[in-house]
């Protein structure tokens, strides 16, 4: 059995870790972790801890929310390509960020979990 | 890539669609609307048709289980439409969904197994709320990765659009020309959700609220067109829909029993991509789709210019800037202005979405590939009535699921 699951990536997160995977064959970064390389198919795979820093690629503010989400609203996601390479979607905490600001990891608690956000770096 | 190929020739006989809407089948079930959309899609077929000549049935319902607390809707529409015991199978590839189905069915006659499939799709969404829709239709996104983290559909095509602004220069504005242009058209189309242009929109509302609005981007910059993801607002959108739509065809052997004028299926596509728009190289396009257009084009033997009608996916106005881009219509990043220049119109050098598109038309998410065929069936039979591009003869459908993990590319042509 695997053990690059998803719930090992939130149980990262809950420790403000953002870990994937890195395939020791082609040398493919992965974020979140995978089974197997979605490269070239190797499941000769390590965990590889990424900084969390990078620069905005797309931003959205949405005004019609998701349910879960609704008692932010209006609130920003982003995706954001790390430094590493790997980009990654994330909820947005700042205003007057836009693409090609740079932006770092924060980790938002609630009751049922972490979700992943960037704030201004 | 290899050139693949169909073994047996296939063609259209048949094509039915419900009107899509968000009001009207407010008293009718999923069900009811596929019927109605299959039993005018036998009718459309020039000799007699009885739904006991297919082999097969394919059916798109991207969430029969949110929307209607209904599984197994592929034997619930066999069932009704007196199939049994012919085999039906549900396709769920989010808003691709009957798309998919439409190339299944071509597959299963391709392969020696069927002569005749019903292909098509269903959607009922207005038993839902808004909010709740919105919930549903963000089940077609990574549910851990980007739903987990506030993205809805809208969502990511508003990222989209952010990287498609900051990448090629387009703007908001070029934008706006998509949704005017698919109105005008819808306004010709008797089976559009919304028959008006964006002006007489404009007027109707302006009225109620006390507003009077020069033209149709005053009205698109007030008020009443609010955001609803930046930089997309509310007539950048597609509008929620309840509607159905089915499409007969035959091995090309077999079409001659049942039609002179059948049309064609010359190329087919498909592709799939990352389930998380953030593992894309290129947030500007869709991969998905230059890799289906690519294979239809090799299998047909046309290029793009040789196009004359094509509908595609305009879930949101910045998705048709994209498609037509990714199509080979236009060179990247020149979508947008191309069609500020009227060149996309009914009258322009390569019409997209005379029917409307799903902007006006409507898209009841499991229906809207089904439904592209069946404007594409009418238009290559020159029966498309006042949206008719004059002489079309080769047309292209492209049906998009999600935010482009799933697409389907389909070149007809006259036959
Ligand atoms: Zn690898």
């Amino acid at each position: 059995m695997t053990e690059y699951t998803v719930k090992a990536y939130k149980d990262h997160l809950m420790n403000e870790e953002l870990v994937g995977v890195e395939c020791k064959s082609c040398g493919h970064l992965m974020l979140p972790p995978r089974p197997l390389c979605n490269k070239c198919g190797s499941m000769d795979l390590g965990w590889r801890q990424y900084m969390g820093k990078g620069a905005v690629a797309a931003k959205t503010v949405i005004t019609v929310p998701l349910t879960r989400f609704q008692d932010r609203c209006p609130y920003g996601v982003v995706i954001v390509t790390l430094d590493e390479g790997v980009s990654i979607s994330g909820l947005l905490l700042d205003e007057n960020i836009d693409v090609g600001s740079r932006v770092e990891a924060a980790y938002v608690k609630e009751e049922d979990g972490v979700v992943l956000a960037f704030k201004a770096a | 890539m290899s050139v693949l190929s169909l073994h047996r020739q296939v063609s259209v006989i048949g094509a039915g669609m419900t009107r899509f809407h968000h009001r009207l089948h407010q008293d009718k079930q999923g069900r009811e609307l596929f019927v109605e959309a299959a039993l005018e899609a036998a009718e459309s077929v020039d000799n007699d048709f009885a739904f006991g000549d297919a082999d097969a049935l394919y059916l798109g319902y991207f969430s029969s289980d949110m929307f209607e607390r209904q599984g197994h809707t592929a034997a619930l529409m066999a069932d009704w439409l007196g199939m049994n015991p012919k085999p039906a199978y549900r396709v769920e590839d989010a808003c691709a969904s009957s798309g998919v189905a439409v190339n299944a069915g071509i597959q299963a006659i391709a392969s020696g197994m069927c002569d005749v499939v019903i292909v098509g799709g269903v959607e009922k969404m207005r038993t839902l709320g808004t909010k709740e829709v919105t919930d549903t239709l963000a089940l077609a996104a990574d549910a851990n990765y980007e739903a987990g983290v506030g993205f809805t559909f809208p969502g990511l095509y508003a990222a989209i659009a952010s990287a498609h602004f900051s990448k090629h220069g387009s703007t908001w504005e070029q934008l706006q020309q998509i949704a005017i242009k698919n109105h005008v058209n819808g306004k010709k189309n008797p089976k559009a959700q919304y028959q008006e242009t964006i002006k007489e929109i404009a007027d109707k509302l302006g009225e109620r609220k006390g507003m009077i609005f020069r033209d149709e981007m005053e009205f698109l910059n007030s008020p009443l067109n609010p955001v609803v993801a930046s930089p997309l607002k509310l007539f950048d959108c597609c509008p929620i829909s309840d509607g159905a739509a089915a499409v007969i065809l035959a091995a090309d052997d077999v079409a001659k029993k049942y039609t002179d004028t059948p049309v064609r299926v010359t190329g087919i596509g498909q592709a799939s991509d990352t389930m998380a728009l953030h593992d894309r190289d290129d947030l500007t396009s869709l991969r998905a789709t230059c890799f289906a257009a690519g294979q239809a084009y090799k299998m047909a033997e046309v290029e793009a210019r040789h196009v004359d009608v094509a509908c595609v996916h305009d879930c949101f106005t910045i998705a048709e800037v994209v498609a037509t881009e990714d199509l080979g219509f236009f060179a990247k990043g020149e979508g947008g202005e191309a069609a500020s220049e009227g060149r996309t119109a009914l009258d322009g050098e390569i019409p997209v979405n005379p029917d409307g598109g799903l902007k006006a038309k409507g898209h009841p998410v499991g229906a809207t590939g089904a439904g592209m065929v069946y404007e594409i069936f009418n238009q290559l039979r020159g029966q498309a009535g006042e949206h008719q591009i004059a002489d079309a003869e080769i047309g292209l459908v492209h049906n998009v699921g999600a935010a482009g993990a799933t697409v389907t590319v389909q070149i007809y042509r006259r036959g």
